[in-house]
């Protein structure tokens, strides 16, 4: 009761609201000092006659809304009631709270809290409404089929995208509220009777147990809550499409989707779900699992093309086929750098020049485009500074990391090379093989929320490899993927199309 | 504190690695990577040494540069061959190790190549070649309208290999050769015609590795044949002998494209001497006949004229591997399979026993194609 005595003390956490006004609106006002953009309107509910206060932040909430449906039905005379009476709004969303906390957080998310002379509820209306941004095409997930949509920042919007794949009851949710200052909202979506509880609960535990200010993005999250913070690769894939969100779903797994972030997290996933693109299933079978392969192998040479070549000029002469050894001879003959540094200069240009091309606004980006084209692709060779096997090693290993359809993999490879091209000068193939087998390994140890990362190929599960490092005909796909540990496996129940008769 | 240790330990082993490593590093643009090597003995029979570096330069217009001097052995060379050239010489790229003719008159060469074999480096692949002649002609040749020596020997020995014109007997397959008592080695030959590089054929040696006789490319095909390693498409000619002649064109001539061979060899011992009895079985098809004949209506007497022609010859060749007491077709090995108990008593001279040994060659050739013209 101290503070009523010197009312300058703010609430305690869980004190609750009073039944007078004036000592409501003197606590608000202590709380939500220098706040600017909170908006008090005070005014008389016609209907009840009683006082009431109407507040809001200016920005985070919808104009329109609080003008038509709350305000004006409260001042519009009807028929006399009684003070305590149900109050007539055009408000679907109304929370009645009464602690202090509760009104805050309300408050500061968006929604107008209506505070009644006399009464111990406040009503938290729903008109919140946020600058937002139009449903746009993902960029990063670019498709040539699929849908055209992508997440956007507003958790809401994005979950009922993917309801909209799965209008399904047993399509569930768990709300976290994570950061003490940004209570972000982190909503696990998933199947309850397909996904596994115990997979649930640990990834539920994992991102309560993060304690931090505020969550900014979903990089953030799925960095706290990692199972190896000190691996190179990515550990759950992030996602932009509220299509490969739903599949993700169907397939037993869990989407954590971030308020205020546009992508989705999806766990557990294990290594080869970095090669798979939501295109593959719209595709033909055949063509799906071409591709498929084709991003493994572009995965290799992204990672071990500059240093296979740095070790093959470098160390091992003999394997050098007899034509090759002169055209190559002839080109590395001029170069004043030895195999590592010209590799090391030209692989540092192109990381460059690819940071430079995210990060310029696009009319900008074209001149980089063109500078690196003639830099990498002529000059440099022609200045005698690089050979020319050189100039088309880099950009081999730069077209074949474009092609992998996921960008932490792509930035894990980026990596990866850099590690190889050292053991690569320092040992040659043996640096190399080191290397491979060290990746192996720790590709092997390394877990998604607990789930091993190698599967289905370490531990070996054939039913898997179905949708793995091919795409079998979908007709095939009955079952889902063990790997995720599924309740329910039957997915479908199809055969093999038959030719038809008219 | 663990903390600390872990980051010491780290650096410390990043610090060893760099240490260790870069020790056998060799640049390509530092290695001189002779491409030829060449074997020769001079008139007063010391040992010559041969090389060919290509140079890696655009500025330089000669492609190759050559090297050459006496040593003892070849590794005892390599610091003559060094001291030529401006990268350190690495016996890792040969492509083909010339032979000369002084060098292969003599017994036990061979053994002047250890250092091929017993360094691990060194690559065993190179195609071995005889030169009818001196070593220094062809090293020194450099023909101004063709690509490097080593690429064009290389070149004409594996694409002539394919027609089984000759043979591209590796550094690896001599030793074999020269290792099993039941075969003699044989490699290509080449010869400077006209300032030209020419393939002769193929040479063969005796068991101790000196010359015995060279062979012409049908010649070669022939013995291909009887070694059961011709491959289809393989093309002989003959001159059928009572085929009206219009000088100066020799019209009597006759060329077929053998298909894939079934060769048979029986073998036998009988009065003190091997015998084989050896079938070789094949379809051809005409590639060319210079004389009027119908065959879509007469094939059978044809086929019986060119079998015996060809049985003919094979049986000259034979005749005179024995003479040459040299056994290429590696009769040797089918005697140790099937009469062991008698051929590990000539074990050791199985040369000798070949050449008393009885071979009977029996041909059957059938026309399968006559081509589309009448």
């Amino acid at each position: 009761m101290t503070n009523e005595q010197n009312g300058k003390e703010k609430p305690e956490p869980g004190e609750v609201i009073r039944l007078s006004l004036d000592e409501n609106l003197t606590i608000l006002r202590k709380l939500f000092s220098d706040t600017p953009d909170l908006f008090i309107r005070t005014f008389t509910i016609k209907q009840t006659q009683e006082q009431a206060a109407l507040l809001f932040i200016d920005g985070l909430s919808d104009q329109q809304a609080i003008n038509n449906d709350v305000l004006r039905p409260l001042q519009v005379p009807t028929e006399a009631g009684k003070p305590g009476d149900e109050l007539m709004m055009n408000v679907g969303h109304i929370v009645e709270e009464s602690c202090w906390s509760q009104i805050e957080i309300s408050i500061l998310h968006g929604s107008s809290v209506l505070l009644v002379d006399g009464r111990d509820k406040a009503y938290a209306l729903g008109t919140g409404g946020w600058p937002q941004r139009a449903i746009e095409d993902p960029q990063m997930e670019a498709s040539l089929k699929g849908a055209h949509q992508g997440f956007v920042e507003t958790s809401g919007q994005n979950i009922a995208m993917m309801r909209r794949y799965i209008p399904n009851r047993e399509l569930k949710m768990r709300r976290l509220i994570v950061g003490r200052r940004g209570q972000t909202n982190v909503t696990l979506v998933y199947l309850e009777d397909v996904m596994n509880p115990k997979l649930l609960q640990s990834l539920e535990e994992r991102i309560q147990k993060v304690d931090v200010d505020v969550i900014l993005n979903t990089g953030e999250l799925s960095e706290l809550i990692e199972d190896n913070p000190y691996s190179l690769f990515p550990q759950f894939v992030l996602t932009e499409r509220p299509d490969s969100a739903a599949s993700q779903i169907l397939q037993g797994r869990c989407v954590v989707i971030v308020d205020r972030s546009p992508s989705a997290l999806v766990a557990p996933v294990s290594f080869y779900s970095y090669f798979q693109s939501i295109d593959d299933y719209s595709t033909r079978w055949s063509i799906a699992t071409f591709l498929r392969l084709l991003r493994l192998f572009a995965f290799i040479t992204a990672a071990f093309l500059p240093a296979f070549f740095i070790a093959v000029t470098s160390f091992h002469i003999e394997i050098i086929p007899l034509k090759l050894l002169i055209t190559l001879g002839d080109s590395r003959g001029q170069v004043p750098f030895p195999p590592f540094v010209e590799a090391i200069i030209m692989e540092i240009t192109l990381e460059m020049l690819r940071e430079a091309g995210v990060r310029l606004p696009a009319p900008v980006g074209q001149t980089v485009g063109i500078v690196g084209g003639i830099v990498l692709g002529q000059a440099v060779v022609q200045a005698g500074l690089i050979s020319n096997v050189m100039v088309i090693v880099v950009a081999f290993t730069a077209i074949s990391s474009f092609i992998l359809p996921n960008y932490d993999m792509v930035a894990a490879v980026r990596l990866i090379r850099f590690i190889l091209m050292v053991l690569a000068s320092l040992f040659g193939f043996v640096g190399i093989i080191v290397g491979l087998m060290t990746m192996i390994a720790h590709l092997l140890t390394l877990k998604s929320l607990g789930m091993p990362y190698g599967s289905p190929l370490a531990p070996v599960r054939f039913a898997d490899w179905k949708d793995t490092i091919i795409r079998a005909p979908l007709w095939l796909l009955n079952k889902r993927p063990t790997g995720t540990l599924a309740k329910q496996d039957t997915t479908q129940a199809n055969e093999k199309p038959k030719e038809g008769k008219p | 504190m663990r903390r600390t240790k872990t980051c010491v330990c780290a650096i410390l082993a990043a610090v060893c690695l760099f240490a260790t490593a870069c020790s056998d590093q060799l640049y390509l643009e530092n290695a001189a990577t002779p491409l030829a090597l060449g074997m020769d003995l001079d008139k007063n029979d010391k040992f010559h040494f041969y090389g060919t570096v290509p140079v890696f330069s655009k500025n330089i217009r000669k492609k190759s540069q050559e090297i050459a001097g006496t040593a003892e052995s070849l590794r005892q060379s390599r610091s003559f061959q060094d001291a030529q050239t401006a990268g350190t010489i690495q016996g890792r790229n040969y492509q083909v190790i010339l032979l000369g003719r002084r060098l292969l008159q003599h017994d036990d060469w061979f053994a002047m190549l250890d250092v091929l074999f017993r360094d691990a480096r060194n690559t065993i692949t190179d195609r071995m070649i005889a030169v009818d002649g001196s070593v220094t002609d062809v090293i020194y040749l450099n023909p101004p309208d063709q690509p490097l020596l080593p690429i064009l020997l290389r070149g004409m020995v594996d694409t002539k290999t394919k027609r089984s014109e000759t043979y591209s007997t590796t550094a690896q397959e001599l030793h074999r050769q020269f290792f099993d008592k039941g075969v003699t080695p044989y490699i290509a030959e080449i010869k400077i015609v006209n300032k030209q590089v020419q393939l002769k054929g193929s040479a063969l040696l005796d068991a101790k590795g000196k010359y015995a006789m060279s062979l012409n490319a049908q010649e070669t095909i022939l013995l291909n044949l009887l070694q059961k390693q011709a491959d289809p498409g393989y093309s002989l000619s003959f001159h059928i002998p009572d085929k009206p002649i219009k000088p100066p064109f020799e019209t009597d001539m006759f060329s077929f494209t053998g298909g894939k061979p079934k060769t048979k060899i029986k073998t036998g011992y009988e009065n003190g001497k091997f015998k084989f009895d050896i079938h070789i079985k094949t379809k051809i098809g005409l590639s060319e006949h210079l004389f009027p004949f119908n065959v879509a209506q007469d094939a059978k007497s044809l086929e019986k004229q060119a079998s015996a022609l060809m049985e003919k010859q094979i049986e000259e060749l034979i005749q005179k591997m024995q003479r040459h007491k040299v056994d290429p077709i590696g009769l040797g090995v089918y005697a140790r399979a099937k009469k062991y108990k008698q051929y590990i008593k000539v074990e050791e001279d199985w040369p000798e026993a070949f050449s008393h040994a009885e071979v009977n060659v029996k041909v059957k050739l059938s026309i399968s194609a006559m081509g589309p013209v009448k």
